[in-house]
């Protein structure tokens, strides 16, 4: 069986330092304007009673991936439980952009841009950057089953710290590949409790897309079947009036024909 | 002060400059009490200065002051790999080579776990840039200080600094440049030695210090409330962001990529009783009427309603430092007060007060 990858990020010892972000551009050379990794501060409550947290927007490798769905191109496949990156192959068509129920690929320049899971490095058995380079050993990445028993470790340990603390992405389509030691519920952070493909996406994906090559089918065969079928008629009539030929209708044909000689 | 405790004298037993023994007890130099000699030249004048590695205008507090200062002086040499905000203010500047074209001093550290790292270039200096090392011994050669520089090159120093481990310079290459050894990072280690890690006379930590007390200064700290602001106005807090160091690191690239500006932090209610919004534009003016900005509102929860918050470093007026310059405001700029720390010489800095006044 083939090894199962994932990232884990511990919200509990991230400080937002965004390490991972520079780490990440530098090391697979990523536009100085864009950015596979972004972090955000989130806030509640009023000072000197408020509560905080981190929250880390990038992909989330789910095994289920809806981008891989939708993409007609195969920029964006599985590889080992990571949603890999193939941008040569990309046509900025943008369905992922919209499949992605996290929002997480974008087009830039051209291409599909989000985290590639620092193929090269992982083929290598190495560690992607983020997680070499994080200062508070936030990010980790390993074999799913290792990374997930792990986080249920720190689970146990936060748990009378915060009550609300949880995996995310332990389920969620498939198995995500990047699993969030949450402080609170998803929706603190803004992240839904069960990701979906978005439905119009699904149903164009499901319906309207098989339909409409039905469609097209159904429409090369009636235009064949009513060639056919005016080709019998016409070849039909054009015997039908050489067969028995009315006096008028003789009449003008040899006219034509004069014509057509003189 | 000291003396009267029976402390021992400074180095060089003579009177400093930044006031040590007479305005505070004891300590390093208080580099921001050395402004005021360079202008009133008491206890004696000061007439030249060199500013190397230093960002003069951010660390320093009252911005005004400092200027005045550098007009005084007879010579100000600034050495620095950015053309920083004080390097106009310089009659000679020397560009220093980048930290990727110089080797440096040994980084030595102990503590917890000790090692030793070399600094090696991994390109040459580019245009006309010189590392520290160099600037430092042609200078030296030329003002008499030959017996400090007798090596030529800085690798002929390091080999003779390693030595002294019984170390070489490709010893320490072939071990990827670190030598790490084993430290000493709990209590029990020096209690098999009979020693301890604290230097007090009861060699523990010592809450109360008698030290202190025999040189008449609180043995223990004391709160002291500090005036509280006026009217209208936010007391000025300052911090850092993770993403910059220092005054330094805002017109690099990559991280002000991230964080090109800082924003003023200011209570969400306290914005709204100002009429201002998230976003807004602001300047932001001192007690002493000097402004810094414009800057951009953070109305935020995680502020109290009286003081406002800036990330240090920003604010720079330093139109070669072309993604810094103009951007944000600045802390230093704003804190023309400081409150003098009798024991150790330090500035705090938190007594300023600023209001926040819509751009335009």
């Amino acid at each position: 069986m083939a090894t199962r990858y994932a990232y884990s990020i511990d919200l509990d010892r991230c400080i937002g330092c965004q390490a991972c972000t520079v780490a990440c551009k530098t090391g697979n050379e990523v536009s100085l304007t864009d950015a596979y990794i972004s972090i955000t501060d989130i806030v509640r409550g009023q000072a000197p009673n408020f509560w905080g947290s981190f929250a880390h927007h990038r992909c989330f490798h789910c095994n289920d991936a809806p981008c891989v769905t939708v993409c007609p191109t195969g920029t964006l496949s599985k590889w080992n439980g990571l949603t890999i990156v193939t941008p040569e192959k990309c046509s900025a068509c943008g369905y992922c952009t919209d499949a992605c129920p996290f929002k997480v690929p974008h087009i830039y320049e051209n291409h599909v841009s989000k985290c590639i899971a620092c193929l090269e490095l992982v083929k290598d058995g190495g560690t992607p950057w983020c997680a070499t380079t994080c200062p508070s050993q936030a990010i980790k990445f390993g074999e799913r089953e290792q990374v997930l028993a792990d986080a249920h470790a720190r689970i146990a340990q936060l748990k009378p710290r915060y009550p609300n603390v949880q995996v995310y992405g332990e389920t969620q389509l498939g198995g995500l590949g990047l699993l969030t030691i949450l402080l609170d519920k998803p929706s603190a952070y803004g992240l839904p409790e069960d990701p979906q493909m978005p439905l119009t996406i699904d149903v164009w994906q499901r319906v309207v897309q098989p339909a409409s090559i039905g469609l097209t089918v159904t429409a090369i065969a009636v235009t064949g079947l009513s060639y056919i079928i005016a080709r019998r008629q016409h070849v039909r009539e054009k015997m039908q009036a050489h067969a028995a030929p009315s006096a008028e209708e003789s009449k003008d044909v040899q006219s034509k024909e004069k014509q057509d000689n003189g | 002060m000291g003396e009267e405790a029976g402390l021992p004298p400074g180095p060089t037993g003579k009177v400093r400059a930044d006031g040590a023994r007479e305005k505070f007890l004891r300590g390093g130099t208080a580099i921001q009490e050395l402004i005021e000699p360079m202008i009133t030249g008491k206890p004696y004048p000061i007439k030249g200065l060199v500013s190397y590695g230093v960002s003069l205008f951010h660390t320093l507090p009252n911005v005004p002051r400092t200027k005045d200062a550098l007009k005084n002086l007879d010579l100000h040499l600034a050495i620095d790999v950015l053309p920083q905000d004080h390097i106009a203010w310089a009659d000679v500047v020397l560009p220093e080579a980048t930290y990727l074209e110089r080797y440096d001093e040994l980084w030595t550290c102990s503590h917890k776990t000790p090692y030793i790292a070399l600094r090696e270039p991994a390109i040459e200096p580019m245009y006309d840039t010189k590392p520290g090392w160099w600037i430092a011994r042609e200078l030296g050669l030329r003002v008499g200080l030959e017996d400090f520089f007798k090596w030529k090159t800085a690798e002929e120093y390091l080999i003779l600094r390693l030595s002294s481990i019984g170390m070489n310079l490709d010893k320490l290459r072939e071990q990827q440049g670190i030598v790490i050894q084993k430290g000493k990072p709990y209590l029990a280690d020096f209690e098999k030695e009979n020693s301890s890690p604290f230097t007090t006379t009861s060699g523990k930590v010592e809450l109360y210090s008698e030290a202190l007390e025999k040189a008449k200064m609180k043995p223990m700290p004391e709160y002291e409330a500090t005036p509280e602001p006026p009217a209208g106005f936010f007391r000025l807090l300052y911090g850092r962001s993770p993403v910059h160091t220092f005054a330094r690191t805002q017109n690099t690239p990559l991280l002000n990529e991230l964080m090109p500006e800082n924003e003023v932090w200011l209570n969400d209610e306290a914005a709204t009783k100002l009429g201002l919004k998230h976003g807004d534009r602001v300047m932001l003016e001192n007690q002493d009427g000097i402004k810094s900005g414009p800057i951009r509102v953070k109305a935020t929860p995680r502020i109290r309603q009286d003081c406002v918050f800036l990330v240090h470093g920003f604010g720079h007026d330093a139109p070669r430092m072309t993604r810094a310059h103009k951007r944000g405001a600045s802390d230093a700029m704003l804190q023309t007060k400081y409150k003098l720390d009798p024991i150790s010489g330090g500035a705090g800095l938190r007594v300023n007060f600023v209001k926040v006044v819509r751009e335009g």
